[in-house]
């Protein structure tokens, strides 16, 4: 099994928003308040919100490549599945270490 | 505006000049004087390392020493450059604009051009670096639009097939070229469930108005067409990360609402608009969120005929960016080209009968900012 990984965002404590890519200021609160943004770990599994197989994909990438956008502690983020993952609408997914270094990380069902 | 598709022989500034030119011309006055020259690309210095192609085309056309800018914003630059030009003649600061959106992308190899593409439409750390493109994105924004109103991709072939249909009738257009629902549903799959005939094209282009005061206008022998109003709005990148139903897009609605304020009109008003097709999902997409249909239902308007040229709300009768073609700076002041062309009665063979009150929208990556604009023919 890969080893998995968390992601870093931030949390607004303020509001409670939390924003992938982690930011300076908080989306809903505005810049008035951007002393309130602190980062934050998210957790390693999340659910698959859409997806597709891209088979044009660009240079130095493989083809096809499945594309996800998955829900994770209620943030969207976009990533790939490892390959020969099943992946439909609602699965669950855990966030992976690529081994290759070629992805930042990846979805594995 | 030049004809839009592969101008090998071409560089951006001759494609500007060219379409600048042919605008001048058409004003219809003889002592025109422009005192600003406002140039539309999204990304003229990675495609054609020249940065500063608002000075540059202000001199080739002889207008030294007027001000000149290059505005920047991707996909929606040409209609961004007649907002800040209208913006500048309303508020009393200039009496005489010329603006030129333009795009040069052809002649970089395909590994290149797609890489200055993703750096105007996809973003770098998030998306771009797990190898998603903006058909991945359209693809996964497409399905779940087509799952959620119980349609088939046939209707994303229409918007294919009636826009080649209104290219055929369009010198201008990169695509002359009848298109079937056989052919286009038989087109080669970029990313599940959208084909390569649901992606607008990449082109080499240039587009031009002349905006004018009141005053002035009034002087010229073409009847002047009148903006009326102005939307311009933005929403996060991440298209999957906004706020809404996920069916739409939020900036478009936002800015089309300001321009009917400003305009004082609605959509029923609307005779004839171009809508922002850089996926055929956009164009049933965008005319809802414009206003012309509720939510869910643009699709079966196209399949009425409704949005076709003799239809009651004729879309894209240019061909829209999927058969006109799509330099990525051109194409907003391209769509106002044609608006004006329809409310003056020069559409030609995609003249639509009794055209008073046009509408545009062109966005920015997949909506991520969006212009509307409300043009009436006085």
């Amino acid at each position: 099994m890969l080893p998995e990984r968390k992601l870093r965002a931030s949390k607004c404590s303020g509001c409670g928003e939390i924003s992938y890519p982690a930011r300076l200021v908080c989306p809903k609160c505005g810049p008035t308040l951007a002393d309130k943004v602190a980062q934050v770990e998210l957790s390693s599994q999340g659910t698959v919100v859409m997806w597709t197989k891209l088979r044009v994909t660009p240079t130095g990438f493989p083809s096809p490549l499945t594309i996800c956008v998955v829900d994770i502690d209620g943030v969207k983020i976009l990533g790939t599945a490892v390959p020969d993952s099943r992946i439909q609408d609602l699965c669950r997914v855990r966030i992976v270490e690529d081994p290759s270094g070629k992805f930042p990380f990846q979805f594995a069902a | 505006m030049t004809k839009f598709g592969k101008h090998p022989d071409k560089d951006i500034i001759a494609l500007a000049v060219e379409a600048g030119l042919k605008a001048i011309n058409d004003a219809g006055q003889d002592d025109l004087k422009v005192d600003g020259v406002y140039v539309g690309t999204a990304a003229s210095g990675q495609f054609c390392v020249m940065e500063n192609t608002g000075p540059m085309v202000a001199e080739q056309l002889g207008l030294l020493p007027c001000e000149a800018v290059r505005i920047e914003n991707t996909t929606a630059s040409g209609s961004t450059a007649i907002k800040e030009a209208y913006r500048a003649i309303a508020g009393g600061f200039l009496d005489t604009a010329l603006v030129v959106g333009a795009e040069k992308m052809t002649h970089l190899p395909l590994e290149a051009a797609t890489k200055v593409i993703a750096s105007c439409m996809t973003h770098p750390t998030t998306e771009t670096v797990h190898g998603a493109t903006m058909p991945s994105l359209a693809a996964m924004f497409s399905r779940k639009y087509l799952e959620k109103f119980g349609l088939s991709t046939k209707y994303l072939a229409m918007v294919a097939v009636k826009n080649h249909g209104n290219g055929l009738l369009n010198p201008y257009a990169h695509f002359q070229k009848k298109i079937s629902i056989d052919d286009a549903m038989n087109s080669p799959i970029v990313a599940d469930p959208i084909r390569v005939t649901d992606c607008a094209p990449i082109s080499d282009g240039a587009a031009a108005v002349i905006l004018q005061s009141g005053n002035s206008a009034g002087k010229s022998s073409k009847r002047p067409v009148k903006i009326l109003g102005m939307g311009h709005s933005t929403d996060r990148q991440l298209f999957y990360q906004r706020e809404g139903d996920g069916y739409s897009i939020g900036a478009l609605k936002l800015a089309s609402q300001k321009a009917f304020d400003d305009a004082q009109l609605t959509p029923k008003d609307v005779d004839v608009a171009e809508l922002h097709d850089a996926f055929t999902i956009l164009e049933i997409v965008d005319s809802e969120d414009v206003g012309f249909f509720n939510k869910g239902e643009g699709a079966r308007a196209l399949e009425e005929g409704r949005t076709q040229i003799q239809g009651e709300l004729p879309i894209n009768t240019s061909g829209g960016l999927k058969a006109r073609g799509h330099p990525l700076g051109a194409t907003g002041t391209a769509q106002i080209v044609e608006l004006v062309w329809q409310l003056r009665g020069e559409a030609g063979q995609r003249q639509v009968h009794d055209a008073r009150t046009g509408f545009a929208c062109n966005f920015a990556g997949f909506g991520n900012s969006a212009v509307a604009t409300v043009l009436q023919v006085s």
